[in-house]
């Protein structure tokens, strides 16, 4: 009896010296990307900061996401079991949390300026993540997507990598053969509506050096740079130069030749196929564009947000925004440990990132695309707009039911009926 | 009078005890069947963003937005695609497999009983992961049937898509409705097919008369079974497809979760469900008016 | 002619059974069988040149930083699954006798209340729950993913369907022996029900382990996650070019449900044919 009274008696104490612990310092939830790169480095960077930061604690959690981590983020804000603080944020994301007054802005809080010269971002910041006046988001990393060719196979046809539409088509009839599973592009005709960022959107921007393909009035995709992509798209698949069957790693795996890939498929490549040789190059453009001019884009990137209005939780959370931004040894981390670029203007001049990059050819060259890459399009319905784009224009053209014209204009309707709602 | 009197505090008493042992039943169905149903309906009224505090009477709005979305019918189109497929492999592995087992020594059923039924057990998402990987560009299906040319898009193909969900789910219920089918077939009184034999009935006509007719309450419960599930389809498509290709493969419940989860559209989801179940009911009444045999009941 | 197709007809349908068999396990064994392949064969042959438990671990150490407690979120289906079984039984049991055996006032109305419940589809129930359960504070709770479960109307009438078969004799005999209403049932009614107790038990907790929608509705929390959530989110989100650990993930949701059906088939077949109507 008297064993049990002490047993109870120290958890008593031991709980009560735990509540006092809790109750001096603030813990704020923190999410970030669902990716196993990402998750690895916050995993090392939470924990660094727990331990120097005792009174001001993080929780940190990936985003719980099945297809959307931004699908979760809306209902767990509607249930009030949000994060404090979340990463990948994109701009159009960022504009439908603003509008329902979920954001904090940050150049309310003391340092803000000095934040954004220290790591070298203030125009990044101050010209592509402004919302009239105010900044919410933070942006983390800018990642250009390129196509990925297989140069053994390349080499072995003694063809150079393909520059315009018209070059892949050539590669086709040189080298297709479904029967043999061996196809030229890959197209990725999922629903999920970030997909068409990679195929659609970038080639908007590609053809039409950087122009957005939509704004938050109306569409402005319907045009020859929109038409000439779409056209390029139907013959591809009418010619069956692109599977419509699902694999895994097609690229990798020598089915097709080439695809558009971002950075952080490079350290998966490597790890899981070392043998595979590819170059890296800017995206594909029309017969008729300029040669001697430069190709744009498609930038995906994505930012951290603030979402807690408890003042308390607010300064610790700008707190740590402080020390992970300033502080260029997390930025070289990041590089080294997810191959994805800080969102600095300095990447590729400063040294530190400099030797990874030299260490990394094929990063150096998604970094040299950089001066190209084009943010997505502003609007707060993005996510409606390109589930639309994918219902609309995207599917019917790949499985021939419209024709490329015809399904433009109806998205351009379409669409333009959603932004006006 | 007096026994009147203590049977009457007697079934009193009894009506105590007996509303006691229901109340935890009573008061679920109150807060946790009847109030939601309402609230439904309410809501469905609504146009609610489901973070903003701003609620708005919009009455029949939803409901005709609904009707107006060139998806309902797509969905139904699907709902549709899965039901005949389903049904139709169902009833013919299922009632294949119980006329095979009926065949077998009565020692060995159990063995081929657990041996089928092990599939019903699975759960959705594994078998899904499972299926997903089988019937990829490169698994292994497709690496077999490149041995005799062929290759098939299973989820890919907007086409058939529908069909091979059909098919997996099949692959889960073959061995449960082979139980049931295998039940009917022992229920089935063998004077009936001696006295057919002495009519110089053949083993088909035999099948066709008296066989076919009394499995006819297993028939209804596939065909009930497939309809509500082709409307309720959620697991399988948000793992394999999410709903595509060319929304092939999008169902009621997608479309609901995707509504209002995603797009936060509380009060067109709403809707969606009533409009939803009311199309289940309209399919289940009909199905049951047409195939069902009264006759054949004595429940 | 006639007895030579006799003679070949028994090994001609053992012949299709184990075909049959075969291909209704398949998925199964490669599932096992893939789950302890190295990545780069899964795709390419059937037959791994070497085994390896790096799937597993990967599954069990969680990812590549953050704890994802998979073997924690067994426990968080068991609860999730168990819990609701035992009161889905109980109060089952209960409902069914005072129904059924004391006929309460108006009990024909309450069965055919919960006839009309049995009927009614879920998903007219999703949106509102999901709001009840936000307004209640059950978010990221047990309690919220539970709630909803803890009585089945289904449960209700197959008991009601059995208690019919019991002859009233044997309640009259307890009760002039003195036994109070509740120990009948704990004593007579239980003991007698137990094919339908292990058919009610079977059925709620498959339904309870394989449940997907709800709880990845209600419940955000990596701690509290149920297996099919954790390993649904681990795959479509994060994880998908892993498909060996894929395979181990859906190994380790599918046993335990298979180690209990065989552990319950007796009953399963038996009580099968009267029980019929869960789909």
């Amino acid at each position: 009896m008297k064993r049990i009274l002490f047993v109870l008696m120290v958890s008593v104490l031991v709980i009560a010296m735990a509540g006092t612990g809790l109750m001096a310092s603030t813990t704020i939830e923190f999410w970030t990307a669902p990716n196993p790169f990402q998750e690895a480095f916050w995993s090392e960077v939470v924990k660094e900061w727990n331990s120097t930061h005792p009174d001001q604690q993080i929780k940190w959690q990936v985003i719980p996401a099945g297809h959307s981590s931004e699908e979760v983020i809306l209902t767990a804000l509607a249930t009030g079991t949000g994060p404090d603080l979340s990463t990948n944020i994109f701009t159009g994301f960022a504009a439908q949390l603003i509008e329902n007054d979920y954001l904090v802005p940050f150049n309310q809080f003391d340092g803000f300026e000095e934040l954004l010269k220290a790591r070298a971002m203030e125009n990044i910041v101050k010209k592509g993540w402004g919302h009239h006046g105010n900044y919410y988001v933070l942006p983390l990393y800018t990642n250009p997507m390129a196509y990925w060719w297989n140069k053994d196979i390349l080499d072995e046809l003694g063809v150079d990598v393909p520059r315009t539409y018209g070059d892949v088509l050539k590669l086709g009839a040189q080298y297709n053969d479904p029967s043999k599973n061996k196809y030229t592009l890959l197209v990725r005709y999922e629903p999920a509506w970030w997909d068409r960022w990679f195929d659609f959107c970038l080639s908007y921007l590609a053809n039409s050096g950087g122009k957005p393909y939509w704004d938050e009035e109306k569409v402005l995709f319907n045009d020859e740079h929109g038409l000439k992509y779409m056209e390029f798209i139907d013959q591809l698949f009418r010619k069956q130069y692109a599977p419509i069957e699902n694999f895994q790693d097609p690229l990798q795996k020598g089915i097709v030749l080439g695809s558009i890939e971002g950075p952080w498929n490079i350290n998966y490549t490597k790890e899981a196929y070392p043998e595979f040789n590819y170059v890296i190059a800017p995206p594909l453009v029309p017969d008729d564009y300029p040669a001697d001019q430069p190709i744009h884009s498609f930038a995906d990137t994505k930012g951290m947000v603030m979402l807690t209005k408890d003042k308390r939780k607010q300064a610790v959370a700008w707190n740590f925004i402080k020390w992970f931004f300033s502080d260029i040894r997390h930025d070289v981390k990041w590089l080294e440990m997810t191959n994805m670029l800080p969102s600095r203007e300095d990447v590729l001049e400063r040294k530190e990132f400099a030797e990874y990059l030299s260490g990394n050819p094929e990063l150096a060259e998604y970094a040299k695309l950089l001066p190209y890459a084009v943010p997505p399009a502003l609007n707060s319905k993005t996510i409606e707009l390109q589930t639309k784009l994918n219902e609309v224009l995207w599917e019917p053209v790949i499985y021939g039911k419209k024709t490329p014209a015809k399904a433009l204009s109806d998205a351009e309707k379409e669409l333009n009926k959603i932004i006006k709602q | 009078m007096e026994s009147n009197l203590a049977e009457r505090r007697n079934v009193s008493a009894k009506n105590l005890i007996g509303y006691l042992f229901c109340s935890p039943y009573l008061i679920f169905t109150l807060v946790l069947w009847l109030y939601p149903f309402l609230w439904g309906i309410v809501i469905s009224f609504k146009k609610w963003n489901l973070i903003s505090p701003r609620q708005s009477w919009v009455w029949l709005k939803n409901y005709l937005d609904v009707l107006k979305d060139p998806m309902l019918w797509v969905m139904v189109r699907n709902s549709i695609y899965f039901m005949v497929v389903f049904t139709t492999l169902t009833t013919i592995t299922s009632l294949g497999l119980a006329l095979l087992i009926k065949q077998v020594p009565k020692k060995y059923t159990g063995f081929f009983v657990t041996g089928f039924l092990l599939s019903y057990v699975s759960s959705g998402v594994a078998y899904s992961m499972v299926f997903n990987l089988l019937f990829a560009g490169d698994g292994l299906v497709n690496n077999l049937l490149k041995t005799i040319g062929l290759k098939v898009g299973w989820f890919t193909n907007p086409k058939i898509a529908m069909a091979s969900i059909a098919m997996i789910v099949c692959w889960k219920f073959t061995g449960y409705y082979g139980l049931f089918f295998l039940a009917g077939l022992n229920n089935i009184d063998p004077t009936l097919y001696e006295a057919a034999v002495i009519d110089g009935a053949n083993a088909w006509q035999r099948f066709k008369k008296i066989t076919v007719p009394l499995l006819n309450p297993t028939f209804i419960m596939i065909i009930v079974f497939a309809t509500i599930t082709s409307f309720n389809l959620f697991t399988e498509p948000y793992m394999i497809t999410n709903g595509g290709p060319m929304n092939a493969t999008r169902t009621m419940m997608l479309e609901i979760y995707h509504r209002v989860f995603a797009l936060l559209q509380a009060g067109y989801g709403s809707a969606l469900a009533i409009v939803s179940a009311i199309i289940t009911f309209g399919f289940v009444w009909t199905f049951r008016k047409l195939f069902e045999r009264d006759d054949l009941y004595d429940v | 002619m006639m007895y030579r197709l006799k003679k070949y007809k028994m090994p001609l349908v053992y012949l299709v059974l184990i075909a049959g068999l075969f291909l209704s396990i398949f998925p199964y064994f490669w599932m096992v069988l893939s789950s302890f392949k190295v990545s780069g064969e899964i795709y390419t042959r059937l037959w791994p040149t070497k085994l390896t438990l790096s799937n597993y671990a990967f599954i069990l150490k969680g990812g590549t930083g953050q704890e994802r407690n998979f073997a924690g979120s067994i426990v968080n289906s068991l609860i999730i699954s168990l819990i609701p079984t035992m009161s889905v039984v109980f109060f089952g049991m209960l409902t069914a006798y005072a129904l059924r055996r004391i006929k309460i006032w108006g009990y024909q109305f309450y069965e055919n209340l919960i006839v009309y419940q049995m009927l009614f589809p879920g998903v007219l129930f999703l949106i509102p729950l999901f709001l009840m359960m936000r307004d209640w504070g059950m978010i990221n709770k047990f309690s919220g993913m539970i709630m909803r479960y803890l009585i089945d109307p289904w449960a209700i009438f197959i008991y009601v369907q059995f208690f019919k078969t019991i002859p009233e004799s044997l309640l009259e005999a307890a009760r002039i022996d003195g036994a109070s209403e509740f120990k009948i049932i704990t004593r007579i009614m239980l003991p007698l029900s137990k094919t339908t107790t292990a058919i009610v038990v079977l059925f709620t907790f498959m339904a309870r382990w394989s449940e997907f929608l709800w709880p990845l509705i209600v419940n955000k929390d990596y701690g509290k996650m149920p297996l099919s959530v954790l390993l649904a989110l681990f795959t479509k989100g994060e994880y998908q070019t892993y498909p060996g650990v894929q395979m181990a993930g859906a190994t380790l949701l599918t046993l335990p449900i298979v180690i209990l059906f065989l552990a319950f088939r007796k009953y399963f077949e038996e009580g099968i044919s009267f029980t019929g109507l869960k789909g």
